[in-house]
C-alpha cells in the first residue's frame, strides 16, 4: 500500500460531478474535455469521470468547470508480492 | 423492513433460534419505533440501562443505545406488528434471535497452522466439529453482543471475555470449516447469499479454479491490457473467503462465507498488484450498474495522521449506497504493533465506506491492523478474521493461508451478503448499520481497533 509521488508532466485525475448534474453527465464531460481533460471513462452510475491532464496546473481549471464538485489526483495502490505473508 | 422466513426444512425454533425476536430500529427513530411496537403488540417495553436487565422476564426489552429491542412473542404477532410499524418507517429489520454454541479451544488436530505458500496437507481423522457439538451452555449471541456493549463499562473485561467463551490464544479445530467461518457464525447459518450479487474488486479471479467449477462468474477487467485471469492470487483468495463453495473439492475445510452468492469479479489491480483510483472507481461503477448489493475492496493506500478522506470516493460511496450497494474496505496493514499504529487507509477512511480491521483466532487485534485515529470517517467500523486465513489460490497451488485486513474484508462482505439475503429491503447504509448492530462486541478491545466488534452471520 503506497501513495503516488508528486506529479510532474501528465497526471491522472478523477473528477466528481455534482449531484444534480449526474443525470446529464455528458454535458459536464464535454465541458471537461474543452477545459483540457483527456477523458478515459465516464462512470455514469456513480457520477464520476476519469482521465488525465497534460500538467498539474490544469487541475484548477477543471475545478472551475460548471457541474464539477471536486477533482483529485488519482492515487496509486500496490499490493505486496504474492509470497509475502501479510496482504 | 423485512421479515425472516426460515428455508423449508429448517426448524428455526428447535435448532437455531430462541423463539425471541430482534427488532432493529432506524437511526434516530428508536423512540417512535418503540411506541409503534408497543401499540401494535400491546407490549410494555422495558429499557435497559448500564445496570442490565433480566431478559426472560420481559415481553420486550429495549437496548436504547443500540436501537435494538428483543421481543418475546409468537411469530404471527411479530409479523403483524412488523407490517404496521413499517408504515412509520421506524423499523429496519426483524429477525429471530439465534442460539449460539461457543467455539471451543481444542488441541492441535491437524497440525499447527501453516503460514505461507503450499496446499494444506490432508487432515488427520476428524474429531467432532466444535460448532456442531452441544456446548452445555446455550447463549443468544446477538444478545450477548448487545449486552456486552451495554455492560462493558461496568464489568471487568476478563469477566466478559470468560462469559463469552473467548479463551486466550484459542486454537480452533479447522477440520470442517476455517476458524474464520466459525468465528463469524457462517457455518450454521441457514443463509447462503443466494440471489445476492457480491463484487470483489481486486486482482481478478482464477476462472478455472476447481472449487468454482459450475459457478456462474461475471467478470470484467479494468486493468489496461490484462485479462480477468488472476496471475497474482490475492483476488482469488478474497473471492474464496467471501463466497467459496460449501463443499470444496480438495480435502480441506470449508472456507467461503456466502457460498451461493453471485460472483462478480472486477479486476482493478494488475497481476503485479498495482492499481489506481481511476481503475477502482471504474470497478465500483461496474458493480453498481450490475446491482451488486455488496462491494468488497481488499485494497488501500496509506493515509497520514490528520489527513482527510477523499471527497470523490465519499460521494461515490454515498451514490452507491443510494443505488443499493454497500462498500466494505480493508482498514489497512500499516501498523506494527505495539510500536507503530497507523490510521485507517484510503478509501476505507471515507465515512460511507465500512472499514474492516483484522483479528486472530483468539480475538486479539492483528499486529498489522490499522486503528481509527483520524476524525470523521477515519474510524474502524467492524472487525473480521484476518490472521492465518485459509482460502483458494490460483491453480495448481489451489489453497493458501494468508494474513491481512485484506482477508478480514471478504469475511465481512460475505456476512453482509447473508444479511442482505435475510433482509431483502435492507441495503446500502441500512445494511451497514445492520452489520454493526449485529456484530459481536469485543469488550476487551478498544473500539478504535475493532469498531462494533466481529461481524456475525444471521
Amino acid at each position: 500500500m503506497s501513495e503516488g509521488s508528486e506529479p510532474t508532466g501528465p497526471v491522472e485525475v478523477t473528477v466528481l460531478v455534482e449531484d444534480d448534474r449526474v443525470a446529464t453527465i455528458d454535458v459536464v464531460v464535454a465541458s471537461l474535455a474543452r477545459a483540457g481533460l483527456h477523458v478515459t471513462e465516464t462512470l455514469e452510475s456513480v457520477g464520476a469521470v476519469s482521465g488525465s491532464v497534460d500538467d498539474p496546473g490544469s487541475i484548477d481549471v477543471l475545478r472551475r468547470v460548471d457541474g464539477v464538485a471536486s477533482v483529485e489526483i488519482s492515487r496509486a495502490f500496490q499490493l505486496p508480492h504474492p509470497d509475502e505473508p501479510v496482504q | 423492513m423485512s421479515y425472516y422466513e426460515p428455508e423449508p426444512g429448517f426448524d428455526s425454533f428447535v435448532d437455531g433460534t430462541t423463539g425471541r425476536y430482534l427488532v432493529l430500529f432506524a437511526e434516530d427513530t428508536t423512540k417512535a419505533g418503540v411506541k409503534a411496537l408497543g401499540e401494535a403488540m400491546g407490549l410494555s417495553v422495558a429499557t435497559v440501562s448500564a445496570e442490565g436487565k433480566e431478559l426472560e422476564a420481559e415481553e420486550a426489552v429495549l437496548f436504547d443505545k443500540l436501537g435494538v429491542a428483543v421481543v418475546n412473542a409468537p411469530p404471527e404477532q411479530i409479523e403483524e406488528a412488523g407490517i404496521s410499524t413499517l408504515e412509520s418507517g421506524a423499523i429496519v429489520a426483524v429477525e429471530p434471535e439465534r442460539i449460539v454454541h461457543a467455539i471451543e479451544a481444542t488441541p492441535f488436530a491437524t497440525g499447527p497452522p501453516q503460514v505461507g505458500n503450499g496446499a494444506l496437507a490432508p487432515p488427520a481423522p476428524l474429531p467432532p466439529l466444535p460448532l456442531a457439538a452441544p456446548s452445555g451452555v446455550r447463549t443468544a449471541d446477538y444478545l450477548q453482543g448487545y449486552r456486552d456493549a451495554v455492560l462493558h463499562l461496568t464489568t471487568p473485561p476478563e469477566a466478559l471475555a470468560a462469559e463469552a467463551g473467548l479463551a486466550p490464544a484459542a486454537v480452533v479445530d479447522e477440520s470442517q470449516a476455517t476458524w474464520g467461518l466459525q468465528a463469524v457464525k457462517a457455518v450454521n447459518s441457514c443463509r447462503t447469499g443466494r440471489g445476492i450479487r457480491l463484487a470483489v474488486l481486486d486482482t481478478g479471479f482464477d476462472i478455472g479454479h476447481a472449487d468454482f467449477a459450475g459457478r456462474t462468474i461475471r467478470s470484467q477487467s479494468f486493468v489496461p491490457g490484462q485479462e480477468v485471469q488472476d496471475l497474482h492470487g490475492h483476488g482469488t483468495h478474497c473471492i474464496g473467503t467471501a463466497m467459496g463453495p460449501k463443499c470444496p473439492r480438495g480435502v480441506v475445510p470449508r472456507y467461503g462465507v456466502a457460498h451461493r452468492a453471485e460472483i462478480y469479479a472486477g479486476k482493478v489491480l494488475s497481476n503485479a498488484g498495482s492499481g489506481t483510483d481511476s481503475q477502482i472507481l471504474a470497478g465500483i461503477n461496474w458493480a453498481v450498474a450490475n446491482k451488486c448489493a455488496v462491494i468488497s475492496m481488499s485494497l488501500g493506500a496509506r493515509a497520514q495522521v490528520g489527513q482527510s478522506f477523499s471527497q470523490v470516493f465519499e460521494a461515490v460511496a454515498l451514490r452507491a449506497s443510494e443505488a443499493g450497494a454497500l462498500i466494505v474496505a480493508a482498514a489497512g496493514n500499516d501498523s506494527r504493533r505495539p510500536l507503530v499504529i497507523s490510521p485507517v487507509s484510503h478509501p476505507a477512511n471515507c465515512p460511507s465506506i465500512l472499514a474492516v480491521a483484522a483479528l486472530d483466532s483468539s480475538m486479539a487485534i492483528a499486529s498489522f491492523s490499522n486503528r481509527g485515529i483520524n476524525p470523521i470517517g477515519g474510524q474502524v467500523d467492524v472487525a473480521g478474521p484476518g490472521v492465518d486465513v485459509f482460502s483458494s489460490w490460483p491453480m495448481p497451488t489451489r489453497y493458501r493461508r494468508l494474513n491481512g485486513t485484506s482477508m478480514a474484508t471478504p469475511h465481512t462482505a460475505g456476512v453482509a451478503a447473508l444479511l442482505a439475503e435475510a433482509n431483502p429491503t435492507v441495503r446500502g447504509a441500512a445494511l451497514s448499520r445492520l452489520l454493526t448492530a449485529t456484530a459481536r462486541r469485543l469488550a476487551s478491545l478498544p473500539s478504535a481497533d475493532v469498531g462494533a466488534g466481529i461481524v456475525q452471520a444471521p
